[in-house]
């Protein structure tokens, strides 16, 4: 009965709240705490970084910042850049030319098709490694970037397909036969209706597209030897182990490799975590 | 008559590249891999000679492979009390507004930005978080008293995989935050409403209306983490690269070694097969699961 | 000229037959409607004659030339979908031009034909904005626009009214038919509202099941339904049905007995409610009932009157009257009134016109 008629909080229930609160609060400065002391440590000289690991710097030393950019970074930046607009580029244009075919054309075995694509998303890559390792050496392409890119787009396919067509099986089938019956044939159709109805989609898809292939680990780490090729995920490794024990130059690297991800994050963060729910909960 | 054929063979050009791709470069070398394990070869050697499953008797009596599979399963387990459990509680706070709107969006952003850094990144912060004496971890050791407590932590048999699989946590907990919240989100208010009509208080509505709303989603981001833990590599291999004495040694490490390190692909070939038939395993509940849409 | 004529249709989808061995002749600048139940296949008809669904057998010839393996965009037709179907991210010019610039006009000539029929779609104020700043009546007009720039052989409609509210339905019906008499089109029409079919049609067809019940003229379907299911259908309220029995010189029911000569057996007698006359007449088959509701539409009523077994009968009535429920009723039903339809459904005759 009392429990009806109470209409203010209770202490027991002020308590559970600020202490619900205050457990947050450490969850979230042990989740972004790493990364606010890699900025500061990056601006740090390493006697300070060991002697006064909570304080800022005494001085900001850009110069660890221009040690790293010249000692190779630089180069890893141009290569990732290049494989992953090159990779996210073709992903999304075959994965929503996939999509349109599945969702707005007539195909025998439809079903079949689209689980011949979904199907490579449970294909680990480690599976695929030794062979397509002898494949990227067979090519011709080992040790370049399109040891790189061909690789990605074939495993960013199916998720991204599967992406885009769950956006596209939304728009009304009739624009389709409306445009057939203006005379439309399908690529006319995928072009001027699919495609600019789709766009905030592939956005989305572009985007973890973008941010996977950045962050790829396995495949640049197995095609690409020359340090002029390497991404800067396995560049950093390289960079690191040659680094040993000058920390703060080390960790300037590794700011000035998360920038670019941290800055189009924090610009695009709706479309992002958009497509990323999109993909994973129903 | 040629444009009918055209007009017949238009649709599966739009497929054609896509399929070519994953044939060549997801399937076929999927299946390859596995002939392969029926090979002992290597690649400075031309020839290859047929051994049967020599490898897989090779590879079960082998007790670093046990290990990577227990490792695995470890991090499996682990993965679903924090990527799992703990964020569907956390999420569920999140949404049920016990917080206000802008603290709310403090608190998602700051949890998921982990999982956006490159796994290169993560393996050497926390390299130097775990670092003896100067690393974070033991300066708040230090700092408390506890000291007693400092260990090697990725430098010892006993420490170094769990210390790695926390990093793992720390990386998606709060990816797998917002996924929850998402799916939270999804459940109609009224349901609740009405349960609060009837003076349910928040821990009542968690069990009785968010946990079944999202049971599916629940089940298939769980799928998601078990075939993350089973293909785990890149993480591992920055860190520790399985070591030391592979105490860290997972399937995907034990692989890589093997292949291109100890040049032993028909073994490795075998090791990739049994990550196949796993992850298989899993990943066909999950398409089940979301072809049910 | 633009002749229509479909021999032996056939749709499969599968195991399940969805069109079953139609036949259909649609003639130049005629108005056919399709109606009948949903499931019936109508709009199923009307795809297969515009190409976006395959014909699994039989014959589709427009003006003589058979159609079966042209594509959609070849056989020079034009559809009006029940959901418009116009492109969002497309202004109305772009929406109407859309067909001309596919078919490589040039420039001149597609403004000059869009602006020729926005005027006579009243559009020429909305043809910069997007279908989402229209109401669901111009959006209509932009769909019919469409259709009409392409100047068609054939237009095809499938429901285009069924989405708005009831008095716009009422005046694009109007515009439809102005339409109709202004450009001299030969138009196919689906529906499933049998008073869109008997407002617009030159012709209805009647399907049911896959299969044309009746084809005719309105007037021909009111007066003398070819069966049962179409009596049942077109009519508004229904035509009442009874059960009843010949024995070869008179019809007997519930509702009395008819003297009207059809082979004995079981029988079903069909009277329109407007062709109930309250009160007891000389030479019509009589009978008395109590009124359980009446229904007042301001220019006629309708009452639902049990007969003495319970039979429920529509009667029509003038719209003022003061007849009210729980009143018992006298009425009468001339032998001209009746239909008979024998035990399979099918129209058995009627006694000649005096």
């Amino acid at each position: 009965m009392e429990k009806l008629t109470r209409l203010t909080e209770t202490a027991p229930e002020r308590a559970s709240r600020y202490g619900t609160l205050a457990l947050f609060w450490v969850f979230a400065i042990v989740s972004i705490y790493p990364m606010i002391w890699l900025t500061f440590s990056s601006f740090k000289s390493s006697s300070e970084m060991f002697g006064a690991t909570w304080a800022l710097p005494q001085r900001w030393r850009w110069e660890n910042y221009v040690a790293a950019w010249d000692y190779g970074v630089s180069q890893y930046l141009i290569s990732s850049v290049i494989v992953t607009v090159a990779s996210t580029t073709i992903i999304v244009a075959l994965a929503s030319a996939a999509a349109y075919a599945l969702v707005a054309l007539k195909l025998r075995g439809r079903a079949y098709l689209y689980l011949a694509i979904l199907g490579g998303s449970i294909l680990p890559p480690e599976v695929s490694l030794l062979p397509l390792f002898r494949t990227v050496t067979a090519l011709g392409i080992y040790n370049t970037y399109w040891a790189l890119i061909v690789p990605y787009v074939a495993f960013g396919l199916p998720f991204t397909t599967f992406l885009i067509r769950a956006y596209m099986v939304k728009i009304p089938l009739e624009l389709a036969e409306a445009a057939e019956m203006d005379g439309a044939g399908p690529f006319w159709t995928f072009w001027n209706i699919y495609l600019p109805l789709s766009r905030p989609i592939l956005a989305s898809a572009a985007l973890i597209s973008a941010m996977r292939v950045w962050n790829e680990f396995i495949f640049a780490l197995t095609f690409v030897e020359s340090e002029s090729v390497k991404t800067i995920t396995i560049g950093m490794m390289s960079f690191a182990n040659a680094l040993r024990g000058d920390w703060a130059v080390m960790m300037a690297g590794m700011v000035i490799s998360v920038l670019p991800i941290f800055v189009v994050f924090l610009v695009l963060q709706r479309q992002f975590i958009g497509g990323l729910t999109q993909g994973a909960v129903k | 008559m040629k444009a009918q054929t055209l007009r017949r063979i238009a649709p599966y050009l739009f497929l054609f590249p896509s399929l070519l791709l994953l044939v060549a470069f997801v399937y076929a070398p999927a299946v390859e891999n596995m002939v392969y394990s029926l090979f002992s070869w290597s690649s400075v050697r031309t020839d290859s000679r047929f051994v049967g499953f020599d490898n897989y008797r090779e590879l079960f009596a082998n007790p670093i492979f046990w290990r990577s599979l227990v490792n695995n399963v470890l991090y499996a387990v682990i993965s679903i009390v924090f990527q799992v459990f703990f964020a569907l509680v956390l999420a569920a706070v999140l949404v049920a507004g016990v917080f206000g709107p802008l603290l709310r969006n403090l608190f998602r952003t700051a949890f998921f930005l982990p999982s956006i850094l490159p796994v290169t990144v993560v393996g050497l912060l926390w390299q130097l978080i775990y670092q003896p004496t100067i690393g974070l971890i033991d300066q708040v050791l230090w700092a408390t008293g506890l000291q007693g407590l400092s260990h090697v932590w990725l430098g010892e048999e006993a420490t170094v995989m769990i210390s790695v699989i926390l990093v793992s946590q720390w990386q998606w907990t709060g990816y797998m935050i917002v996924l929850f919240m998402v799916a939270i989100q999804a459940i109609p208010n009224d349901l609740y409403e009405a349960l609060r009509m009837e003076g349910a208080n928040r821990i009542q509505q968690f069990f009785h209306i968010t946990m079944p709303g999202v049971r599916e989603s629940t089940l298939i981001l769980a799928i998601i983490t078990i075939f993350g833990a089973f293909k785990v590599f890149d993480i591992v291999w920055v860190m520790t690269a399985g070591g030391p004495n592979n105490a860290s040694e997972v399937l995907g490490t034990h692989m890589y070694r093997s292949a291109f390190r100890n040049d032993v692909s028909g073994y490795a070939a075998a090791v990739a097969t049994v990550i196949f038939f796993i992850t298989l395993a899993v990943g066909i509940i999950q398409i089940r699961l979301q072809r049910q849409d | 000229m633009s002749e229509l004529r479909l021999r032996n249709a056939t749709k499969r989808f599968g195991a399940v037959t969805v069109i079953d061995g139609l036949d259909l002749d649609v003639h130049d600048r005629e108005f056919v409607v399709l109606v009948g139940p949903s499931g019936c296949g109508k709009s199923t008809l009307l795809r297969m004659i515009a190409g976006l669904e395959d014909i699994s057998g039989g014959d589709l010839t427009i003006d003589g030339q058979r159609m079966n393996e042209v594509p959609a965009a070849r056989r020079g037709l034009a559809m009006v979908f029940q959901s418009y179907a116009l492109y969002p991210h497309m202004t109305v010019a772009e929406n109407m031009s859309v067909g001309l610039r596919i078919a490589g006009e040039d420039k001149a000539t597609i403004r000059t034909k869009v602006a020729e029929t926005a005027r006579i779609l009243q559009l020429e104020a909305l043809l910069d904005r997007k279908p989402k700043a229209l109401s669901g009546g111009q959006r209509q007009r932009v769909a019919i626009g469409r259709a009409i720039v392409r100047n068609p052989r054939i237009f095809l409609f499938d429901e285009p009214l069924s989405n708005l509210d009831a008095a716009l339905r009422l005046q694009m019906r109007l515009e439809l038919a102005r339409l109709h008499g202004e450009l001299a089109a030969t138009m196919i029409y689906v529906t499933h509202d049998q008073v869109e079919a008997m407002t617009l049609a030159d012709r209805i067809v009647v399907m049911n099941a896959g299969r044309i019940e009746q084809i005719g003229t309105p007037e021909e379907l009111y007066q003398r339904p070819a069966n049962l299911f179409v009596a049942g259908f077109i009519g508004s309220p229904k035509m009442n049905l009874v059960a009843a029995r010949s024995d070869g010189t008179a019809v007997s029911s519930a509702i009395g007995r008819f003297p009207i000569q059809v082979a004995e057996g079981p029988v079903t007698i069909g009277v329109r409610p407007e062709n109930i006359v309250i009160g007891q007449h000389e030479g019509m088959t009589t009978l008395s009932g109590r009124v359980d509701v009446v229904e007042r539409l301001g220019a006629n009523s309708f009452a639902y009157v049990a007969a003495g077994d319970g039979t429920m009968l529509t009667v029509e009535l003038p719209g003022m009257t003061r007849i009210r429920a729980g009143e018992q009723l006298d009425l009468s039903i001339g032998p001209e009134a009746a239909t008979v339809f024998g035990p399979d459904g099918a129209l058995m005759g009627r006694v000649p016109d005096r």
